[in-house]
C-alpha cells in the first residue's frame, strides 16, 4: 500500500481528469477548481519532481509553441503505479468514511 | 506579438525564476508560467499580474538556495571523497607532493612571521620607514661595528642619504658628571644628529642642542 500526501492525491486526481492535456497550466486550473485554492508553480513543480521520482507518473514533451516563447509543454501521464496509488488511495478513503452520515445538528459535548 | 510580449514581463523576478528554479522540468516550469502570465495580464492587469510573478520569483528563492547550498555540500563531500582514495591509491606520489607543499608552506609562513616581527619594533619614531641601520659583522668577532669615518662619507657621496647619527655602545663605564663619578651598565655614545633622526623623548634638555658640547 502505497502512502500519498494529501496534495499529491490531488494533482495524481487532477492529471487523471485531464487525460490527454496534463500539463502545468492546466493542472493547476484543474486543482484550483478541486480545491478551490491558489497553488504557485513551485509547490505544483515540486510535487511534480517528487511523482515522477516514485513512479507515478511519466513525462513527455510537446511542440513548442508561440504563446510560451517557443518553450514546449511538459505533458504528464499516470503511470501503472499511479494508477494503483490513486486506487489505493480511494479504497483508503472510502473505507475511511465508511458509515458516515453528513450531520446537520452538532451536539456539544463536554 | 511574440516579442513584444516577451518584453513586457518583467526582467528580475523571470531570470530568478528561470535560473533558480530546481525542479527537473525547468522548461516546462518557465513555459507554463509565461502562459499564465499572458491570460492573467488579459484579466487582471498588469500591476497585480506582475506583482504575481514577483511573489512566484521571491517564494521560488529560499528554497533555490536552500537546494543549492546542500548540493554544494554534497559535492563537497565528493570531492573529499575522491582526493582520499586518490592518496590513499598512490602512495609514494601522494607523500613526496604533501611533503613539498607542507614544506614550502611552512617556510612562507615563517618568513611570514620572521619579516612581522623585524617590522614590528621601533615603530614610534616619527619616520620609522626612512630610517635605516647600517651594519659591518665581522667574521672574526661577530661584531658588529663600522668605520666612524663612513658617515661623512656617504653624507658626502650619497645625495639621496638626509642625515646620520652615529652610536657607540661602549659597554660598562664610568661617568663623571659634576663632580660625582657614577658606575653606569646602559650607555650608549652618540653623535650630536641622532635626535634628528631618531624621536626619542628627552627627560631634560632642548634635542637640538643637547650634544653640541662635548
Amino acid at each position: 500500500m502505497v502512502e500519498l500526501t494529501r496534495l499529491e492525491e490531488i494533482v495524481l486526481i487532477a492529471i487523471w481528469n485531464l487525460r490527454q492535456d496534463a500539463y502545468g497550466v492546466n493542472i493547476k486550473k484543474k486543482v484550483r477548481e478541486l480545491t478551490a485554492k491558489e497553488y504557485f508553480y513551485n509547490t505544483l513543480y515540486t510535487i511534480f519532481d517528487q511523482l515522477i521520482r516514485k513512479g507515478f507518473i511519466i513525462k513527455g514533451f510537446g511542440e513548442p509553441t508561440a504563446v510560451r516563447g517557443g518553450k514546449r509543454k511538459v505533458f504528464f501521464r499516470l503511470t501503472k503505479e499511479g494508477h494503483r496509488a490513486l486506487n489505493d488511495a480511494f479504497e483508503r478513503q472510502r473505507r475511511i468514511w465508511a458509515g458516515f452520515v453528513k450531520e446537520t445538528f452538532f451536539e456539544e459535548t463536554a | 506579438m511574440k516579442s513584444s510580449l516577451r518584453l513586457k514581463i518583467p526582467k528580475w523576478p523571470y531570470w530568478i525564476l528561470k535560473k533558480l528554479a530546481f525542479n527537473s522540468l525547468p522548461e516546462g516550469y518557465a513555459g507554463d508560467i509565461e502562459e499564465e502570465y499572458e491570460e492573467r495580464i488579459r484579466y487582471f492587469g498588469k500591476r497585480k499580474t506582475n506583482a504575481w510573478i514577483w511573489i512566484h520569483a521571491l517564494t521560488a528563492l529560499p528554497g533555490a538556495l536552500k537546494y543549492k547550498f546542500v548540493c554544494g555540500v554534497i559535492m563537497m563531500k565528493n570531492y573529499l571523497k575522491i582526493a582520499l582514495r586518490n592518496i590513499r591509491r598512490n602512495k609514494g606520489y601522494s607523500f613526496f607532493n604533501m611533503t613539498g607543499l607542507i614544506i614550502g608552506m611552512g617556510c612562507c609562513l615563517f618568513i611570514g612571521l620572521y619579516s612581522q616581527y623585524e617590522m614590528s619594533f621601533d615603530k614610534f619614531h616619527k619616520n620609522s620607514d626612512r630610517i635605516c641601520r647600517i651594519n659591518l659583522i665581522s667574521n672574526q668577532t661577530g661584531g658588529v661595528t663600522t668605520a666612524p669615518a663612513l658617515a661623512p662619507a656617504m653624507m658626502n657621496d650619497f645625495p639621496e642619504v638626509e642625515n646620520i647619527a652615529q652610536m657607540y655602545d661602549p659597554g660598562n663605564s664610568l661617568i663623571k658628571l659634576n663632580n660625582s663619578i657614577s658606575f653606569r651598565t646602559k650607555l650608549i655614545y652618540a653623535s650630536e644628529h641622532i635626535f634628528e633622526v631618531f624621536t626619542f623623548p628627552l627627560i631634560n634638555g632642548i634635542p637640538e642642542t643637547a650634544l653640541e658640547k662635548p
